[in-house]
Parts: structure tokens; C-alpha cells; sequence
């Protein structure tokens, strides 16, 4: 299982196009916005510390929707699935396979940003901080890989790339991942607290922030998590 | 319990039935596979083969009857490793070379292979560092072929595995199977070739609508699905009396042309000649096996 993890994520870090979008993207929007314009702080954080969390999120999320996600639609299209289905592989494991792919496949996206913290910006926080921001990023990722899966097993092929791109766009701009929720209009900052992008994106700004990573809202998080990751379960088995 | 004990039969499959819809594709079909034996699934497009195959490997549920592989369920088989297949169609896992993919499928397999054994019986050895996405049909056909050798598997069960071949490609691929063979394995292919079900397996077993119309050693199935178009040129021809001919099946009358099929046509052509003196341009050839099924069908039904 191991070795299939192995080339599982080796044949999507030879995508182009997925490290264009999962760590491209998010290191040239972190320094688009940071050395470019200069920003107030958010919540207590410098902007650069604030700004370098969401952009690690918001590509451990691309990874997890058009990544590992969504590209399950052409495994399944092309009959690889099948195949599969023919190993003593089961389903759950492979479901596991994609879950810890995600998980390694987003780390170049979480570390490339936190460098780019680090070394430009001089990010400052103690290390404790800094090795904790890892797994509450992942963590935060979670509930995206079951929405990919979920996107994976009932879209086909290019339509499934496309419904996992929008719904990447949409909650990562209406959870305050490319700007902060406190530029927003109250409406939306109201939209913003129930959706999983913001209640990710608080472990780690509750961490820079010097706090404990669990408040209130990873109770709205957990309960994303255990939605999509059931939606990809239900899908799934209706798909096999 | 000795050593010597009765081995499970490979296949067991008993009066499946399979409907998509108002389509039967399975109606009643029963056959057993005993350790060991080469049998092909022989017959025309839409007699039901793939459903066969997919019930058989646990891919489609039958609405009724029962199906064991190697004395246990189809999924407890593919578990154990026991069971190696090539399915009709499918790409491989792009963004991968041809060794990478073995190596990734062969690692979920409690007792697999050694790669090197693999790679030699799919003949793969020049192949190994190219890219999945860079292979012939006949080259991917094998890369699918080493796939369902990785487990080491004492099953092999093949649908339509040279459909995508070119004719040489076909003979080499039938020649490593030999081999694999040799190794007193079971194999069950389908195809629609008789030809290629005759040279191959020892047993055919004839599918048509859904049903077995034939189950026998190769040999035998030939004589009767070898069904023989004859024709000729012939004034005055009275169908009544050209169908006492023996062996005779369907006839045609088309003008002067007279079609006849038959599943002896060196007896149906003497008797053509001394009755009918008359009889020229006389041409006598292999029927499609659709035809052959048909007449096989039809001389059943007529008896």
C-alpha cells in the first residue's frame, strides 16, 4: 500500500499543471500581496504572518479538490477503477491512499509558502509555531479531500475538474483566504463563519496569533469534516 | 486428506442470469472449470461473454444463480491474489513508466511475482522505462497482461485480449500464454475468433443469446460451429430438394444463385455434385461465426 502511495503521488508531482496551481498560485499571490501592497495587520497578526498562513491553506486545498480529488473522474472514466477493482486493494484503503496523498502532495504548497515567510518577510513565530502550523494545515485540508472524492465519484472527467475548481474559487474567496474577512461587508463576513475555507483558515491564524488552535469554530470545521468525508463515502458506494 | 485431494473447480458458475433493463444478457448459464483446463468463451457480440467474465470476477451481481471461483466468492479469490485478469478495455495510470505501474499494482498483492518473472512471460523488457501514455495497443495489451500476473495468480481470465492486436502481436501474445499455461494454470478467455478459441483452448464453450448453445472439447466444437457457405449457379433449382442434401442448413435462392449453409459441406458438396449435375461456379467458405452460431441454433432447434 505503501508503494502504491509512493507512485500515487510521484505521478501527480509530474503534473505541471498541478504544482502550477497548488504551490504556483499561492506563492505568487502570497507575494503579489505582501511585497507589492503593503497591508495592516489582521487580528493581532502582521499581515505577512496572516496572509502566509491562508496562501499555505489555500494551496493544501487545491491540492486536496483538483489535485487528488477531482482527477479520481478520469481514473474512473478510464476504466483504472475497474482495474483496481480486480486487486485485493479495498475500497477504504484506497480511499486512505488518496487521503495521505493529499496530505504529502500539499506539503511542497505549505512549505514553499512558509519559506517564502520566513526568508522574505521574516516571518517571526517560535518553533513550536511554526512545526504546529503543518499538521493544522492539514488538518484544515481534510474536509477538501472528501469533497474531491465526493466531486471525483459523481462528475465525469472534465466537469469534475471544472465543479472542483469553482467550488475552490468560491469558498476560498468567501472564507477570506485571499483577503481577509475583515475587509468584507457584513453580510459576507456572516457567510464567511459558517464555511469550512474560514474555519480552517482559524486554526492556523488562531496559532500565529499566539492562542490555542481550537476555539468554537473547529467544532463548525469538525462538523464539514465528518459532511464531506460521509459524501465521499456515500458517493463512493453508489459509484462501486 | 492426502496431498492427492480433490481440487475446487476454478470456475464454478451455475444457472446465472443477468438482465440490463429489458435486455437479457445472461439467461441460464451454467458451466464448470476444472484445474488446469484452457477454455475459451466463444461467440458472436452480445452473446453475453463480458457479463459472463464481469459475474464471474465479482464486477456485476447475477439476478440469480451462483457463481464460485477456486471453491470460494469471486472477491475472496481477487483478495488471495488467486486470480489474474485483462479486461476488454481501460487506460493505465498515466504520469507513470511501465515499470513503476508493475512495481505500484504488484505491491498490493500478498504473494506476488517476482517482477522479473513477470516482465519476461509479458515480455516487457524493452519496454520497462517507457511511458504508459507513450505504448502501441498490442505493447498496452501486454502491460495489461503483466498487471494480472503480478499476483502470481493460479486463474487467468482474459476478455477478448487481442481485440487491439495486430496479427503478429496476437501470435506472440498467444505464445506467451502457452507458456503460462504450461504451468498448469487455468485460463478462460473470450473471444468472437473460432479460429482462435480452436488453436488456443481445449474446450469452447458457445455462447449465444445469452445461453451455452455448445460446451465441448475444441475439436468438437469446431465441427459443428465450422459451419461452410457454399455456393452456386444453378437454373432450375428447387429448395425442397437442394435441403434433403446432407448436412445441408438454411437455403437461399436468389435467381440462379443458391446459397446453402452447411456443418458438413464435403458431404453436402458430393451430394450437390451427383444430384445436382448442373451445379457450377461452386465456392465453398468458412461462415462468419454469427452464421455458424445461427445454423448451429437452427439445426438444434429443427432436430
Amino acid at each position: 500500500m505503501m508503494t502504491y502511495l509512493k507512485y500515487e503521488v510521484l505521478r501527480v508531482l509530474r503534473n505541471g499543471a498541478f504544482t502550477g496551481y497548488t504551490v504556483g498560485f499561492p506563492v505568487g499571490f502570497y507575494l503579489l500581496f505582501t511585497v507589492v501592497f503593503d497591508q495592516s495587520p489582521v487580528g493581532g497578526s502582521a499581515f505577512d504572518a496572516y496572509y502566509m498562513v491562508s496562501m499555505a491553506l489555500y494551496g493544501a486545498i487545491g491540492t486536496a479538490l483538483t489535485g487528488v480529488g477531482a482527477p479520481i473522474a478520469m481514473e474512473r472514466s478510464k476504466g483504472w477503477t475497474r482495474q483496481l477493482a480486480l486487486t485485493p486493494l479495498r475500497p477504504g484503503r484506497y480511499l486512505l491512499i488518496k487521503i495521505a496523498a493529499a496530505s504529502v502532495l500539499s506539503l511542497p504548497a505549505i512549505l514553499a509558502i512558509l519559506l517564502c515567510g520566513k526568508l522574505i518577510h521574516r516571518v517571526d513565530l517560535d518553533l513550536g509555531t511554526w512545526l504546529a502550523l503543518v499538521p493544522a494545515l492539514w488538518v484544515g485540508a481534510l474536509p477538501f479531500v472528501g469533497l474531491g472524492i465526493a466531486i471525483g465519484y459523481t462528475f465525469r472527467d472534465e466537469s469534475a475538474q471544472g465543479v472542483a475548481l469553482a467550488a475552490y474559487f468560491l469558498m476560498s474567496v468567501a472564507g477570506g483566504l485571499w483577503m481577509p474577512t475583515v475587509a468584507f461587508p457584513a453580510w459576507l463576513a456572516k457567510v464567511s463563519e459558517v464555511l469550512p475555507t474560514y474555519r480552517a483558515g482559524e486554526l492556523s491564524w488562531r496559532l500565529i496569533a499566539g492562542e490555542s488552535p481550537f476555539s468554537g469554530g473547529a467544532l463548525i470545521l469538525a462538523a464539514w469534516t465528518v459532511a464531506f468525508l460521509g459524501l465521499a463515502a456515500w458517493r463512493f458506494r453508489r459509484a462501486s | 486428506m492426502t496431498s492427492q485431494s480433490k481440487r475446487p473447480p476454478s470456475v464454478e458458475v451455475h444457472d446465472v442470469h443477468k438482465q440490463f433493463g429489458t435486455v437479457c444478457a445472461v439467461d441460464g448459464v451454467t458451466f464448470r472449470i476444472e484445474p488446469g483446463e484452457v477454455v475459451a468463451l466463444l461467440g458472436p457480440n452480445g452473446a453475453g461473454k463480458t457479463t459472463t467474465l464481469d459475474m464471474i470476477l465479482g464486477l456485476t451481481r447475477p439476478d440469480r444463480g451462483e457463481i464460485q471461483i477456486l471453491g470460494t466468492t469471486p472477491r475472496q479469490a481477487l483478495d488471495d491474489g488467486q486470480v489474474g485478469c485483462v479486461l476488454q478495455q481501460g487506460d493505465l495510470l498515466k504520469g507513470l513508466r511501465v515499470h513503476e505501474l508493475i512495481r505500484a499494482v504488484s505491491a498490493l498483492q500478498p504473494r506476488p511475482a517476482p517482477l522479473a518473472e513477470v516482465v519476461k512471460r509479458a515480455q516487457l523488457d524493452d519496454l520497462l522505462n517507457r511511458k504508459v501514455t507513450k505504448l502501441s495497443g498490442g505493447e498496452t495489451q501486454r502491460v495489461r497482461f503483466a498487471l494480472a500476473l503480478v499476483g502470481d495468480p493460479a486463474l487467468l481470465i482474459l476478455d477478448e485480449p487481442t481485440a487491439a492486436m495486430d496479427v503478429s502481436a496476437r501470435r506472440s501474445f498467444w505464445d506467451s500464454m502457452r507458456e503460462f499455461v504450461a504451468a498448469d494454470r487455468t485460463v478462460l478467455f473470450s473471444t468472437h475468433y473460432l479460429e482462435e478459441a480452436d488453436a488456443i483452448a481445449d474446450r469452447i464453450i458457445l455462447l449465444a443469446q445469452g445461453r451455452v448453445v455448445a460446451d465441448g472439447p475444441a475439436s468438437q466444437i469446431r465441427a459443428v460451429a465450422g459451419a461452410k457457405t457454399l455456393r452456386c449457379t444453378l437454373s432450375d433449382a428447387q429448395p425442397e430438394a437442394l435441403s434433403k442434401l446432407p448436412g445441408a442448413g438454411p437455403i437461399t435462392v436468389h435467381g440462379t444463385q443458391i446459397t446453402i449453409r452447411s456443418l458438413d459441406s464435403d458431404r453436402t458438396l458430393r451430394a450437390l455434385l451427383d444430384g445436382f449435375p448442373l451445379a457450377s461456379d461452386i465456392e465453398v467458405t468458412a461462415a462468419p461465426l454469427a452464421d455458424a452460431v445461427l445454423a448451429l441454433t437452427d439445426a438444434g432447434s429443427h432436430r
